[in-house]
């Protein structure tokens, strides 16, 4: 193998090389894996085998050849399709290389496809764990083309359910990263809370996950009877839940042997790679959208934004549930002074009219028969609007030509790029650590592929 | 958008005016509607429509204020003024627009999800884009009752109407038939015909294209389907040789209606279509349409796969030297295809077209030749032979409206026809054309754009005529000819240089070919089918058949591979002047049938010969290739709209045909168009059918001992007709008798040759009525 | 670990076991839904027993995942099926495709067609996830239990 000069790579991979050569063909998906992630053919594998010798010079004094293991894209603790392509060295990660696009949709290039209105539906798909901050973020951007204010009600509503949905992810991720860290027992918990919040979206929007609640100009329906009253219950037994988890995990030998010291990168080569969110708070930077750039009234509320110091997997968990803890805060102020008026907009060449008009008004029953079948037309240009969403800052850019269907519908999702960390913690580090790094990151891989 | 007229922005000598505070131009006399949209300003309008005529300001949508006039003004009416201020966005404008919809739509029902214009109505989409959200009427709207049938093919919603005119305008001044009119005052105002009877036209479908709400829809696409369940293709009406661009709607496979383009062919149809273009789409799933190849075996009829039959055609033609005959519909492709047969997978193959010979029209077709579009700047427009409103229907159009823009209308024919009324026609008798057109060469000689449209089937039997009408052109240099053809793709399989069918004729009663390749072709229902049918009867070797629809050919057939329509398939066809424009498939066709053109690709391989093509666009290219007429055309030159011919479509070596002998009296026949074949296939157009009557003078009809109502035969030196009605009518001229080509069982088509020379016939009665 | 913190241990544990269970028995116990809940889809008729639909397709323009398909027909006085001129003689939902977001409902200016609070919609063959007009125009199969008002999130 590697002993013996400039062949770097594994018996294996020459194999696989040889064998493709000899067919005159290119190199299958998994002897590419084999053969070195970035050799497209055979002919390219060889060549870099020539140039070998650099590759030898660089591995460390002492240690064996890198030896290449795929992780994923069906693990359990890839948070879905995350495929890694790790390079290890006994248990020491010497490089990893992820490989996305298993859970790729053609949601943006399908939005090209649909009007502005029934695009919602889909971008709710996107990052499928925080659907409300992905519509946010494009009824807002479609909002800011169209030059449509929206009502005071429905940024209230908008930021109550929001939050709530902030809540039911960051409940997502710890149960979830318990689990693969092996502490089952949070799991049970953060889906007991996290039920009943899915419970209170079913309420409001009819729908579990994928809510299409947020619609251009305001809110699809206004607060169902009894909704705040279990909201405020829901919100009130909170903060003892969040006492709960941290019971079980703050203080816990095996969760801090496995959290702290995790996954640290500075702050400035975080902000270089774009890293938002939690993981870019836990390092001690204090950007928050909602506060950085207060949109949707959020200039209106209390709260504040928890940063960390270490900026080590285990600050990012301490940030997260103190999130949530401000997310529960932010609701109560929600409930407390949710102003009255129209929960959407009242334009008639954007917003349905009101199905009672539908039987009695001509221009009424135009004005829905051209929006449901032909859409809003939004004037032409360009908008980018960013929410700051449970994994960081969700953005949405869209271009539009006048017409009623987007030209361009892009996501700047923070999975995405957050996801750009992963390689720069991972180097070094010990395998079992590159698990908790992944669940530290919280990528929603619908989210990174859309 | 078609509703807007086109402005040449490039002309010298414009209009400055000021629009919405720009600096802009227009040539004078541009209406400010037409020049606003021109400089990406839309204004509203309803009853504008600068196809139909002169604007009307009937349903004052179109307001606009412009400085120094009092009120605000209609901007489809107003023309450009220098140093106009034109404001159309105003506060005064908004409300006005405002006002006039919410009157319009203070009566209309609240119908858009049950009428069928929803998704594409003019009033819907002003309303959303112009008018209030909100409305203030609540009282009770008007009721009628609904839909009332204008025409078998025509639903009139008097609620839905907003007294635009448009439908009105149309009938009188394009179509000029003078059937429709408005009656009644204010509320009560409705569209009916004159006389109360359905709407008799064969023009009556534009008024659904024009109607800007749902007040005037189409019954047989009435509830089929919406804006977006479907696809619109553009695509060229294959059933008359005029190649009127349509647009086609499919519907899962089927095409479900065809409309005039929304952005029309200037050049060609303008937009318009006869209503059996419009209508005669639902022949494509008729009961005679042949969904699967039929075999045709001792032991009887069997249907097959379409690869089994293909494999069976190759294995009937191995071997054999084939004749190869391809119809008049038959596409560029197809025709071209069959002919690179005899070239190499069938060797020896002749090959010939259907259609008239036409070996006399040389001189004529060399002469400059005129798209129908510049019909309308002639002054002079000379109709020369022919009837084109039976014939060419949309030919008709052009005339009117040449007639309207002031161009004097003559022409010299032997039939009495439609359009004598728009000016002097010189009756000719029949085997006398050349007389009329002697007359008219003197007004062709003294105008100054004179048009000469001729007939191709009356001057290729009349070779005097040809040659004297061909002289009195060319003797005013600005003289431009152009021919109405008599068959729908004609012009394109002469240029590819078929020969006329004679050669597969001759070749089939001589034995020199033992099989029959039949290309859309129906030999048997066309003129000279006498002449087929006892070549036919002695014919031993096999007949095989690509067709579309089942038909007296078909029958005959031992094989028959199913092809699918113009409606179906992907090809190329040139108009009777010479334009080539593409069909575009829209609808799938039956699971069991292919394009023709793909059938004799197929056929080429099982033969052993692999052509160098496997699109239709390839085959175009490959078979047009060294065609001095297609130099330089391609199917995307050719686009959306169509280009002319580079060189005339002539023919090569085709004589011209004798004199009428024998004994009898004079047949003119009549091929029509509106009511002819593809309208027999058309549940939709069933009761237009043409009847199969004979018409004749008083006195002729006494000199031949028939009354009115008689079942006659016809019998002449070609053979002898089907059964015919005798119609005996006042206003005929004497010693001719008249029959339609394509009535019901093709009567007529017996006693013709194929060259379609002038015939007598004798009259001889089967039944009295 | 000391004898207490044992203790403690098994106080959680039999503390839980007297609890009542937050997990439902399904499928002998149902979720309950909320009345906005959308799920399986059903058309509706007059009480008359003409249907409220009359095919005019906005549904299928409004329908993101281009689920429904309608072939509308005309009325005749031999045979009125809906309320309008026309209606729908064929209307297909592919609940494979259906993404319940409820644009349907929405966009029916007759409230004809509305999502149901059934959710039990498995099928073992794909093909019969394409409902027709007369599966729904009955009531679905199996039906949801709706929330009571108060119960417990």
């Amino acid at each position: 193998m590697g002993t013996e000069g400039i062949d770097i790579f594994t018996a294996e991979a020459r194999e696989a090389r040889e064998a493709a050569t000899r067919e005159g063909r290119e190199l299958a998906e998994t002897e590419r894996v084999v053969a070195g992630a970035e050799a497209a053919t055979p002919q390219e594998a060889l060549a870099r085998t020539r140039e070998g010798e650099d590759i030898a010079a660089r591995a460390l004094p002492g240690s064996r050849d890198p030896m290449i293991i795929n992780l994923g894209p069906q693990h359990p603790s890839t948070h879905g399709v995350l495929r890694l392509i790790t390079e290890l060295d006994g248990e020491i990660v010497r490089d990893v290389h992820p490989v996305i696009g298993y859970l790729h949709t053609g949601i943006e290039k399908q939005c090209e496809n649909k009007t502005f209105w029934q695009a919602i539906t889909l971008v709710t798909r996107m990052d499928y764990l925080s659907p409300f901050f992905n519509i946010h973020a494009y009824t807002a951007s479609v909002e800011k083309l169209l030059g449509l204010e929206v009502p005071e009600r429905a940024k209230w509503l908008r930021v109550m359910i929001s939050e709530l949905n902030r809540i039911t992810s960051h409940l997502v991720w710890l149960g979830t990263s318990g689990l693969e860290l092996g502490a089952i027992t949070v799991f049970f918990y953060t889906y007991r809370e996290r039920d009943r919040a899915l419970d209170l979206f079913e309420m409001i929007s009819g729908e579990r996950m994928n809510n299409r609640y947020f619609q251009v100009g305001g809110c699809a329906d206004d607060v169902p009877p009894g909704f705040l009253g279990l909201l405020k219950r829901f919100v009130d037994e909170m903060p003892s839940r969040v006492d709960e988890y941290e019971g079980m995990l703050s203080a816990n030998p095996i969760w801090i042997e496995r959290t702290r010291g995790v996954g640290v990168l500075p702050a400035d080569e975080l902000i270089d790679l774009g890293i938002t969110g939690p993981a870019l708070r836990a390092a001690g930077v204090d950007l928050d959208l909602r506060k950085a750039r207060p949109y949707s009234g959020y200039e209106h509320f209390d709260f504040t934004v928890p940063v960390g110091g270490n900026g080590d997997a285990y600050d990012r968990y301490l940030i997260r549930l103190r999130e949530i803890r401000e997310s529960t805060r932010i609701i109560q102020q929600c409930l407390d002074g949710l102003p009255e008026g129209p929960h959407i907009a009242d334009d008639r060449k954007v917003v349905l009219p009101p199905r009672p008009e539908l039987a009695t008004s001509m221009e009424a029953l135009i004005h829905h028969f051209k929006l449901v079948t032909e859409g809003f037309r939004v004037p032409e240009g360009e908008a980018y609007t960013a929410v700051e969403s449970p994994r960081g800052e969700i953005g949405c850019y869209v271009v539009a030509d006048g017409g009623p269907k987007p030209v361009r519908v892009h996501m700047r999702d923070a999975s995405f790029v957050n996801l750009q960390a992963l390689r720069p913690m991972a180097k070094d580090a010990y395998l079992a650590d590159l698990i908790a790094m992944i669940g530290s990151l919280d990528n929603v891989m619908g989210g990174v592929d859309r | 958008m078609a509703e807007y007229a086109p402005v040449d922005l490039t002309v010298e000598n414009q209009v400055e005016f000021e629009l919405d505070g720009r600096r802009v131009a227009a040539p004078a006399g541009t209406m400010l509607a037409d020049a606003c949209y021109a400089h990406g300003v839309e204004i509203p309008i309803f009853c504008y429509e600068p196809r139909i005529g002169p604007p009307i300001g009937a349903c004052r949508m179109c307001l606009v204020e412009v400085e120094g006039m009092r009120g605000l003004q209609t901007a489809c009416s107003t023309p450009v003024a220098p140093d106009m201020v034109v404001r159309t966005t105003t506060d005064a404008v908004k409300e006005a627009q405002d006002g006039v919809l919410e009157v319009l739509l203070a009566n209309h029902p609240l119908d858009c999800p049950v009428c069928d214009k929803g998704g594409e109505c003019p009033l819907q989409d002003r309303t959303f884009k112009f008018g209030p959200g909100t409305s203030r009427y609540v009282e009770p709207k008007r009721h009628q009752p609904k839909p009332l049938n204008l025409s078998h093919r025509i639903a009139l919603d008097r609620e839905r109407c907003i007294s635009c005119f448009r439908c009105v305008r149309f009938s009188q001044e394009v179509a000029q038939d003078g059937e429709l009119t408005m009656q009644e005052r204010g509320a009560r105002s409705e569209i009916t015909t004159f006389s109360g009877d359905p709407y008799r036209g064969r023009f009556s479908g534009n008024i659904i294209d024009v109607c800007p709400v749902g007040a005037l829809t189409s019954i047989p696409y009435r509830f089929v389907s919406r804006p977006w369940d479907v696809q619109n293709t553009p695509s060229v009406c294959g059933l008359c040789p005029v190649g009127c661009n349509t647009e086609l709607t499919v519907r899962e496979g089927r095409t479900k209606r065809v409309t005039g383009r929304p952005e029309p062919n200037p050049a060609v149809e303008e937009g318009w279509l006869c209503d059996t273009g419009r209508w005669a789409y639902d022949a494509s799933w008729s009961q005679a349409r042949i969904t699967a190849a039929v075999v045709r075996e001792a032991t009887g009829d069997r249907t097959a796969t379409l690869e089994d039959a293909v494999d069976g055609a190759a294995a009937l033609l191995r071997g054999r030297t084939a004749g190869i005959l391809v119809g008049t519909a038959a596409t560029v492709e197809e025709a071209g295809i069959a002919a690179d047969l005899a070239g190499g997978a069938l060797p020896g193959a002749v090959v010939a077209r259907m259609g008239i010979p036409g070996g006399a029209l040389a001189p004529l077709r060399a002469l400059p030749g005129a798209q129908l579009g510049d019909v309308d700047d002639a002054d002079l427009v000379v109709v020369a032979g022919g009837d084109p409103s039976a014939q060419q229907p949309v030919a008709e159009l052009r005339l009117r409206k040449a007639r309207r823009f002031g161009a004097t209308v003559t022409g010299c024919g032997p039939r009495p026809h439609a359009l004598e009324a728009l000016g002097t026609f010189i009756r000719t008798a029949p085997g006398d054309l050349a007389a009329g057109v002697a007359s008219l060469a003197e007004a062709i000689a003294a105008a100054t754009r004179p048009v000469v449209m001729w007939d191709e089937a009356d001057l290729a039997g009349e070779p005097a005529a040809a040659e004297a009408l061909a002289a009195a052109i060319a003797a005013n240099p600005a003289a431009r000819q152009l021919e109405l053809g008599a068959e729908v793709n004609g012009s394109g399989l002469r240029a590819l240089g078929l020969p006329d069918a004679g050669a597969v004729l001759d070749a089939v009663r001589a034995g020199t070919v033992d099989a029959l390749l039949l290309v859309h072709a129906d030999p048997l229902d066309a003129p000279g089918r006498a002449a087929w049918d006892a070549a036919l009867e002695g014919f031993a070797g096999p007949v095989i058949a690509i067709a579309s629809h089942a038909d007296a050919t078909t029958e005959r057939a031992d094989l028959v591979l199913p092809a699918l329509t113009m409606w179906e398939q992907e090809g190329t066809l040139v108009s009777m002047n010479g334009r080539v424009q593409r069909l575009r498939p829209g609808a799938r066709g039956p699971e069991g049938a292919a394009a023709g053109w793909e059938l004799l690709v197929a056929l080429a391989h099982r033969l052993g010969v692999v052509p160098g093509y496997r699109t239709a666009a390839a085959a175009f290219r490959a078979v047009t290739a060294g065609r001095p007429a297609f130099a330089g055309i391609t199917p995307e030159a050719a686009g959306v709209l169509g280009v002319p011919l580079a060189a005339p479509a002539q023919v090569a070596g085709a004589s011209a045909p004798p004199p009428a002998s024998g004994e009898g009296v004079p047949l003119v026949a009549t091929r029509t168009v509106y009511g002819g074949a593809a309208a027999r296939r058309s549940a939709a157009l069933a009761d237009t059918a043409a009847p199969a009557e004979l018409r004749m003078a008083p006195d002729t009809a006494a000199a031949h001992w028939v009354n009115d109502g008689d079942r006659v035969v016809l019998r002449s030196s070609s053979g002898e007709s089907g059964r015919l009605t005798v119609r005996v009518g006042d206003g005929l001229p004497e010693g001719v008798v008249f029959a339609p080509l394509g009535a019901p069982g093709s009567p007529t088509e017996g006693v013709l040759p194929a060259d379609m020379a002038p015939v007598l016939v004798r009259v001889a009665r089967v039944e009295a009525g | 670990m000391s004898i207490q913190d044992q203790l403690k241990g098994f106080g959680i544990t039999f503390r839980t076991m007297l609890s009542k269970p937050l997990t439902l028995g399904y499928p002998e116990r149902k979720t309950p839904v909320f009345p906005r809940f959308r799920g399986r889809h059903r058309l509706w008729t007059y009480d008359n027993g003409l249907e409220k639909c009359v095919g005019c397709s906005l549904c299928v323009a409004a329908c993101p995942a281009d689920c429904i398909r309608v072939v509308a027909e005309e009325n005749t006085p031999q045979l009125r099926v809906s309320a309008g001129e026309r209606f729908a003689r064929i209307y297909e939902i592919n609940m494979a495709r259906c993404i319940f977001c409820g644009y349907c409902e929405v966009a029916c200016p007759f409230d004809a067609i509305t999502l149901e609070h059934s959710y039990e919609l498995s099928e073992r063959d794909r093909r019969e996830l394409v409902y027709t007009k007369d599966m729904l125009l009955a009531p679905a199969p199996k039906q949801a239990p709706l929330r009571a008002e108060g119960q417990r999130v």
